[in-house]
Protein backbone atom coordinates (compact mmCIF):
# COMPACT_ATOMS: atom_id res chain seq x y z
CA UNK A 1 0.00 0.00 0.00
CA UNK A 2 1.53 3.39 -0.86
CA UNK A 3 1.34 6.32 0.57
CA UNK A 4 -0.99 7.75 -2.04
CA UNK A 5 -3.77 6.88 -3.43
CA UNK A 6 -3.65 4.97 -6.91
CA UNK A 7 -3.30 7.21 -10.23
CA UNK A 8 -6.68 6.90 -12.16
CA UNK A 9 -8.61 8.64 -8.21
CA UNK A 10 -5.66 11.56 -8.37
CA UNK A 11 -6.51 12.26 -12.04
CA UNK A 12 -10.44 12.32 -11.37
CA UNK A 13 -10.15 13.76 -8.52
CA UNK A 14 -8.31 16.96 -9.84
CA UNK A 15 -11.52 16.67 -12.57
CA UNK A 16 -14.34 16.77 -9.39
CA UNK A 17 -12.51 20.10 -7.66
CA UNK A 18 -12.75 21.49 -11.16
CA UNK A 19 -16.53 21.29 -11.43
CA UNK A 20 -16.76 21.72 -7.80
CA UNK A 21 -14.95 25.29 -8.08
CA UNK A 22 -16.81 26.11 -11.55
CA UNK A 23 -20.35 25.25 -9.87
CA UNK A 24 -19.80 27.23 -6.83
CA UNK A 25 -18.69 30.14 -8.69
CA UNK A 26 -21.63 29.54 -11.06
CA UNK A 27 -23.98 29.68 -7.79
CA UNK A 28 -22.68 32.49 -6.34
CA UNK A 29 -23.24 34.39 -9.58
CA UNK A 30 -26.80 33.15 -9.82
CA UNK A 31 -27.52 34.11 -6.06
CA UNK A 32 -26.14 37.63 -7.03
CA UNK A 33 -28.68 37.93 -9.86
CA UNK A 34 -31.32 36.03 -8.51
CA UNK A 35 -34.84 37.96 -7.82
CA UNK A 36 -35.39 40.24 -4.44
CA UNK A 37 -37.92 39.03 -1.90
CA UNK A 38 -40.68 41.37 -1.88
CA UNK A 39 -40.85 40.75 2.37
CA UNK A 40 -37.14 40.21 3.24
CA UNK A 41 -34.96 41.87 0.58
CA UNK A 42 -31.66 40.92 -0.19
CA UNK A 43 -31.03 38.96 2.85
CA UNK A 44 -33.37 35.99 1.81
CA UNK A 45 -30.29 35.00 -0.29
CA UNK A 46 -28.74 33.65 2.81
CA UNK A 47 -31.08 30.78 1.95
CA UNK A 48 -29.47 29.66 -1.06
CA UNK A 49 -26.41 28.83 0.96
CA UNK A 50 -28.17 27.59 4.49
CA UNK A 51 -30.82 24.97 2.84
CA UNK A 52 -28.11 23.19 0.84
CA UNK A 53 -25.84 22.99 2.88
CA UNK A 54 -27.90 21.75 5.33
CA UNK A 55 -29.20 19.15 3.09
CA UNK A 56 -25.43 17.74 2.75
CA UNK A 57 -24.50 18.06 6.64
CA UNK A 58 -27.41 15.02 6.75
CA UNK A 59 -26.31 13.24 3.33
CA UNK A 60 -22.70 13.22 5.06
CA UNK A 61 -23.65 11.97 8.34
CA UNK A 62 -26.02 9.93 6.65
CA UNK A 63 -22.78 8.06 5.08
CA UNK A 64 -20.89 8.40 8.38
CA UNK A 65 -24.31 6.32 9.53
CA UNK A 66 -24.01 3.63 6.73
CA UNK A 67 -20.11 3.30 6.63
CA UNK A 68 -20.28 2.65 10.17
CA UNK A 69 -22.55 -0.59 9.47
CA UNK A 70 -20.46 -1.86 7.38
CA UNK A 71 -17.22 -1.17 9.08
CA UNK A 72 -18.87 -3.01 12.41
CA UNK A 73 -20.45 -5.95 9.88
CA UNK A 74 -17.05 -6.48 7.79
CA UNK A 75 -14.35 -4.94 9.99
CA UNK A 76 -12.47 -3.31 6.90
CA UNK A 77 -10.24 -0.03 7.83
CA UNK A 78 -11.92 1.59 4.18
CA UNK A 79 -15.48 1.64 5.86
CA UNK A 80 -13.99 3.93 9.24
CA UNK A 81 -11.89 5.90 6.57
CA UNK A 82 -14.93 6.97 4.73
CA UNK A 83 -16.98 7.25 8.14
CA UNK A 84 -14.31 9.54 9.68
CA UNK A 85 -13.82 11.48 6.31
CA UNK A 86 -17.72 11.95 6.09
CA UNK A 87 -18.57 12.79 9.38
CA UNK A 88 -15.49 15.69 9.56
CA UNK A 89 -16.60 17.52 6.40
CA UNK A 90 -20.48 17.20 7.36
CA UNK A 91 -18.74 19.16 10.11
CA UNK A 92 -17.76 21.93 8.44
CA UNK A 93 -21.27 22.19 6.82
CA UNK A 94 -23.24 22.10 10.18
CA UNK A 95 -20.66 25.11 10.78
CA UNK A 96 -21.66 26.78 7.64
CA UNK A 97 -25.60 26.29 8.56
CA UNK A 98 -25.03 27.40 12.11
CA UNK A 99 -23.14 30.55 10.97
CA UNK A 100 -26.23 31.30 8.11
CA UNK A 101 -28.91 30.83 10.30
CA UNK A 102 -28.29 33.31 12.93
CA UNK A 103 -27.78 36.50 10.62
CA UNK A 104 -30.82 34.80 8.68
CA UNK A 105 -32.93 34.90 11.90
CA UNK A 106 -31.82 38.22 13.31
CA UNK A 107 -33.56 39.66 10.13
CA UNK A 108 -36.07 37.46 10.17
CA UNK A 109 -37.42 37.04 13.27
CA UNK A 110 -35.44 39.78 15.22
CA UNK A 111 -33.36 37.18 17.15
CA UNK A 112 -30.00 35.91 16.82
CA UNK A 113 -31.13 33.09 18.39
CA UNK A 114 -33.99 31.18 19.80
CA UNK A 115 -34.69 27.55 20.93
CA UNK A 116 -37.32 26.66 18.26
CA UNK A 117 -37.50 23.10 17.49
CA UNK A 118 -35.10 23.12 14.46
CA UNK A 119 -32.82 25.26 15.99
CA UNK A 120 -32.61 23.38 19.21
CA UNK A 121 -32.10 19.72 17.39
CA UNK A 122 -29.55 20.60 14.78
CA UNK A 123 -27.14 22.33 17.74
CA UNK A 124 -27.36 19.26 19.22
CA UNK A 125 -26.52 17.77 16.06
CA UNK A 126 -23.42 19.96 15.39
CA UNK A 127 -22.54 19.12 19.35
CA UNK A 128 -23.20 15.62 19.19
CA UNK A 129 -20.55 15.60 15.97
CA UNK A 130 -18.23 17.62 17.25
CA UNK A 131 -18.28 14.96 20.39
CA UNK A 132 -17.21 12.47 17.11
CA UNK A 133 -13.73 14.32 16.14
CA UNK A 134 -13.29 15.20 19.98
CA UNK A 135 -13.30 11.41 20.94
CA UNK A 136 -12.35 10.10 17.96
CA UNK A 137 -8.21 12.09 17.90
CA UNK A 138 -8.44 11.24 21.41
CA UNK A 139 -8.29 7.64 20.83
CA UNK A 140 -5.44 5.42 20.07
CA UNK A 141 -6.46 2.20 20.86
CA UNK A 142 -7.46 -0.31 18.68
CA UNK A 143 -10.99 0.28 19.56
CA UNK A 144 -10.50 3.60 17.95
CA UNK A 145 -12.74 2.10 14.83
CA UNK A 146 -15.55 0.27 16.58
CA UNK A 147 -16.13 3.26 19.00
CA UNK A 148 -16.35 5.60 15.95
CA UNK A 149 -18.71 3.21 13.67
CA UNK A 150 -20.89 3.18 17.21
CA UNK A 151 -20.80 6.86 17.42
CA UNK A 152 -21.67 7.56 13.61
CA UNK A 153 -24.29 4.93 13.93
CA UNK A 154 -25.77 6.47 17.45
CA UNK A 155 -26.16 10.02 16.77
CA UNK A 156 -27.78 9.13 13.09
CA UNK A 157 -31.00 9.33 15.30
CA UNK A 158 -31.26 12.84 15.58
CA UNK A 159 -31.37 13.02 12.27
CA UNK A 160 -34.65 12.00 11.32
CA UNK A 161 -36.01 14.65 14.60
CA UNK A 162 -33.88 17.51 13.16
CA UNK A 163 -36.33 16.55 9.73
CA UNK A 164 -38.96 15.98 12.01
CA UNK A 165 -38.61 18.77 14.34
CA UNK A 166 -41.10 21.22 12.26
CA UNK A 167 -43.96 18.69 12.58
CA UNK A 168 -43.40 17.14 15.73
CA UNK A 169 -43.19 20.22 18.18
CA UNK A 170 -44.82 23.71 18.39
CA UNK A 171 -43.40 27.00 17.95
CA UNK A 172 -41.60 26.09 14.74
CA UNK A 173 -39.87 29.35 12.96
CA UNK A 174 -38.89 27.21 9.88
CA UNK A 175 -41.34 26.22 7.84
CA UNK A 176 -42.84 22.97 6.95
CA UNK A 177 -42.80 23.40 2.94
CA UNK A 178 -41.76 26.31 1.39
CA UNK A 179 -43.23 27.01 -2.77
CA UNK A 180 -41.07 29.31 -4.23
CA UNK A 181 -41.13 31.24 -7.59
CA UNK A 182 -39.21 29.17 -10.31
CA UNK A 183 -36.28 31.48 -10.93
CA UNK A 184 -35.76 31.31 -7.04
CA UNK A 185 -36.04 27.38 -6.82
CA UNK A 186 -33.82 26.97 -9.64
CA UNK A 187 -31.10 29.11 -7.75
CA UNK A 188 -31.89 26.86 -5.02
CA UNK A 189 -31.73 24.13 -6.71
CA UNK A 190 -28.56 24.61 -8.52
CA UNK A 191 -26.59 26.06 -4.80
CA UNK A 192 -27.79 21.99 -4.03
CA UNK A 193 -25.83 20.91 -6.75
CA UNK A 194 -22.80 22.66 -7.02
CA UNK A 195 -22.63 21.95 -2.30
CA UNK A 196 -23.33 18.20 -3.36
CA UNK A 197 -20.13 18.41 -5.74
CA UNK A 198 -17.91 20.28 -3.19
CA UNK A 199 -19.06 17.59 -0.68
CA UNK A 200 -17.81 15.01 -2.92
CA UNK A 201 -14.21 16.93 -3.49
CA UNK A 202 -13.73 17.83 0.06
CA UNK A 203 -14.84 13.85 1.27
CA UNK A 204 -12.18 12.78 -1.09
CA UNK A 205 -9.34 14.95 0.22
CA UNK A 206 -10.23 14.17 3.44
CA UNK A 207 -10.41 10.55 2.69
CA UNK A 208 -6.80 10.44 1.17
CA UNK A 209 -5.27 11.25 4.68
CA UNK A 210 -6.92 8.23 5.90
CA UNK A 211 -5.52 6.48 2.98
CA UNK A 212 -2.42 8.10 4.05
CA UNK A 213 -1.90 8.06 7.94
CA UNK A 214 -2.91 4.27 7.25
CA UNK A 215 -0.53 3.33 4.80
CA UNK A 216 2.15 5.21 7.23
CA UNK A 217 0.81 2.77 10.08
CA UNK A 218 1.07 -0.04 7.90
CA UNK A 219 5.16 0.60 7.01
CA UNK A 220 5.70 1.00 10.98
CA UNK A 221 4.28 -2.36 11.41
CA UNK A 222 6.83 -4.33 8.81
CA UNK A 223 9.56 -2.31 9.92
CA UNK A 224 8.63 -2.83 13.61
CA UNK A 225 7.84 -6.93 12.52
CA UNK A 226 11.40 -6.97 10.47
CA UNK A 227 12.83 -5.51 13.38
CA UNK A 228 11.83 -8.32 15.52
CA UNK A 229 12.70 -10.63 13.10
CA UNK A 230 15.98 -9.27 12.96
CA UNK A 231 16.87 -9.71 16.65
CA UNK A 232 15.40 -13.32 16.42
CA UNK A 233 17.78 -14.05 14.10
CA UNK A 234 20.70 -12.83 16.18
CA UNK B 1 -27.88 43.32 2.56
CA UNK B 2 -25.04 43.51 4.69
CA UNK B 3 -26.11 40.22 6.98
CA UNK B 4 -26.61 38.22 3.20
CA UNK B 5 -22.92 39.16 2.44
CA UNK B 6 -21.77 38.26 5.80
CA UNK B 7 -23.18 35.25 6.08
CA UNK B 8 -21.30 34.58 2.36
CA UNK B 9 -18.44 35.74 3.38
CA UNK B 10 -18.12 33.79 6.60
CA UNK B 11 -19.45 30.68 5.17
CA UNK B 12 -16.71 30.89 2.41
CA UNK B 13 -13.75 32.10 4.77
CA UNK B 14 -14.58 28.97 6.58
CA UNK B 15 -14.23 26.65 3.59
CA UNK B 16 -11.07 28.22 3.00
CA UNK B 17 -9.44 27.66 6.16
CA UNK B 18 -10.49 23.77 6.44
CA UNK B 19 -9.30 23.36 3.12
CA UNK B 20 -6.23 25.01 3.60
CA UNK B 21 -5.79 22.77 6.91
CA UNK B 22 -6.76 19.61 5.40
CA UNK B 23 -3.80 20.54 2.16
CA UNK B 24 -1.05 20.54 5.45
CA UNK B 25 -2.46 17.36 7.58
CA UNK B 26 -2.29 15.41 3.96
CA UNK B 27 1.33 17.53 3.17
CA UNK B 28 2.16 16.18 6.50
CA UNK B 29 1.25 12.64 6.77
CA UNK B 30 3.34 12.13 3.27
CA UNK B 31 6.37 13.77 4.41
CA UNK B 32 6.92 12.23 7.88
CA UNK B 33 8.89 9.37 7.80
Amino acid sequence: MTRDVPLWWRNGARWVWILAAALVVASLWMVARAPIERIMGPVQKIVYIHVPSAIVTLLAFGVTFAAGIAYLSTKQWIWDAIGAASCEVGLVFASVVMITGPLWARSAWNTWWTWEPRLTTFLILWILYAGYQIIRSSLKSASKRTISAIMGIVFFANLPIVWKSVEWWRGALHPKNVTMAPDMRQVLLFGMLAWFVVYVAAFERRLRLEWAREARAREAHATADSALLEARVR
Amino acid sequence: MTYAIIAYALSLLLWLIYLLALGRRLRAAHDRR
